[in-house]
């Protein structure tokens, strides 16, 4: 009884573990989707930032390399870290928000001598 | 201390003045020569192509020593070769660009009205080559500013007047477009092409005193001593230095010879109208 009642625990806490984590990889997937589209719209408007997703950016470290803010939430999600990868899905998401807020109020840009 | 600086840049000009909003090419040239006249009275407008070393007697000491041997010899000999080599299908550099090289590189940037775009010199060079079965140059370094740079030297002395027909509209779009580009503040550190070399040119920042944009364009390709350093040597083209601009306020840059950076060269490359073609120059 006693055996049968601790295996039930042990199954249960697996449960509860992979479900979160599932939870958590979701949850990243979706703040990714976001910061991508955030920077597709900050490219458009011709104001993306160079650290948020750039393939030649060196800003962030993840292992033993450095990457852009994005790539750097790629790779640790790949680790299964879910809260490096959903810090850094949320700040390529605000660079792309900035850029393009950014781009937005500079459209009429001119001198100002 | 760094971030000090790019405070006092960010909080924009110290000699700002209420926005006057320039519309034309002559009404722009005309502000900036006076704004500088004003900032800067002691500097002949002709000197400032020589960058911030007009700006500073040490600065110029140093950098008149570096000219005495230039570092970029061999390469501007490799660009005559390069003028020299027909293509493979046995065209010539003169079937796409005339036959006198001293005619070529003050014809740039200019307006195509028929592809309704703005040309380079380096993008022409590319276009040439494409046109000829060639493969291409790199887009910012080696061959590209070699050729370039040879180009250049062969129209020193010449005076600089880059044309916008006021009369397209397409043209004087993209020349507004150019002009955007140079005063709109961009990246993480919020800062504008105008910012450092407008309202803060004369001053240091990272240590690297500030040029003013009147007569940025009159020595390109550069050596630069930095790019000497970084591996290969240290020739680079306008939109090289265009990258290395944007990427330091921490902007994504441009393609180069895209739309962007073309449209901002046309703008850019005006604002040395009146100007004499002394390329290539050392730069530190
Ligand atoms: C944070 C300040 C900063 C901003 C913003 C900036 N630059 Fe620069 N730029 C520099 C520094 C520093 C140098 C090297 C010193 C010098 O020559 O001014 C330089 C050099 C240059 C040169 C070479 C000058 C020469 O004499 O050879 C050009 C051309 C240039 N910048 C164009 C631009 C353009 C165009 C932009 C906007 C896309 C821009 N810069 C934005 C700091 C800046």
């Amino acid at each position: 009884m006693k055996q049968l009642l601790s295996t039930v625990l042990v199954a249960l806490l697996a449960v509860g573990m992979i479900s979160s984590a599932l939870a958590d990889e979701a949850a990243y997937k979706k703040l990714h989707a976001e910061a991508v589209v955030a920077n597709d719209k900050a490219k458009e408007a011709g104001g993306e930032w160079r650290d948020a997703r750039d393939k030649k950016s060196k800003f962030i470290e993840c292992g033993d390399k450095k990457m852009s803010i994005l790539h750097a939430a790629e790779c640790y999600a790949a680790k299964g870290d879910y809260k490096n990868a959903m810090k850094y899905a949320e700040m390529a998401k605000s660079q792309g928000e900035l850029g393009y807020q950014q781009a937005i109020q500079q459209k009429n840009a001119g001198p100002r001598h | 201390m760094k971030k000090n600086i790019f405070a006092i840049l960010a909080s924009g000009s110290l000699l700002s003045i209420t926005p006057a909003f320039a519309t034309t090419q002559a009404e722009d040239i005309a502000a900036l020569k006076a704004y500088f006249a004003e900032r800067w009275p002691n500097v002949k407008d002709g000197d400032m192509s020589n960058g911030a070393y007009s700006l500073s007697e040490d600065k110029r000491i140093n950098w008149e020593s570096m000219r005495d041997f230039p570092p970029y010899e061999d390469h501007l000999a490799i660009g005559e070769e390069i003028w020299n080599t027909s293509f493979k299908n046995g065209n010539t550099w003169a079937s796409c660009f005339g036959d006198d090289p001293s005619k070529i590189r003050n014809r740039f940037p200019h307006w195509n009205a028929r592809d309704k775009k703005v040309e380079t010199l380096e993008g022409n060079i590319i276009q040439c080559q494409k046109a000829n079965g060639e493969e291409p140059f790199k887009a910012k370094k080696g061959k590209i500013a070699y050729f370039s740079a040879w180009l250049a030297s062969q129209a020193n002395g010449q005076t600089i007047n880059v044309v916008v027909p006021q009369d397209d509209p397409d043209a004087v779009a993209a020349y507004e477009a150019g002009r955007q580009f140079f005063y709109a503040k961009r990246g993480q550190l919020n800062l504008s092409c105008a910012d450092c070399h407008v309202y803060q040119s004369g001053y240091y920042a990272r240590g690297n005193l500030l040029s003013p944009v009147r007569g940025h364009t009159t020595h390109f390709p550069v050596w630069r001593g930095k790019w000497a350093r970084s591996g290969g040597d240290g020739f680079g083209t306008l939109h090289r230095r265009y990258g290395g601009c944007n990427s330091q306020v921490r902007a994504k840059s441009f393609k180069a010879h895209g739309k962007e950076y073309s449209n901002l060269e046309y703008f850019h490359a005006s604002m040395s109208n009146g100007m004499t073609i002394n390329a290539p120059d050392y730069r530190e």
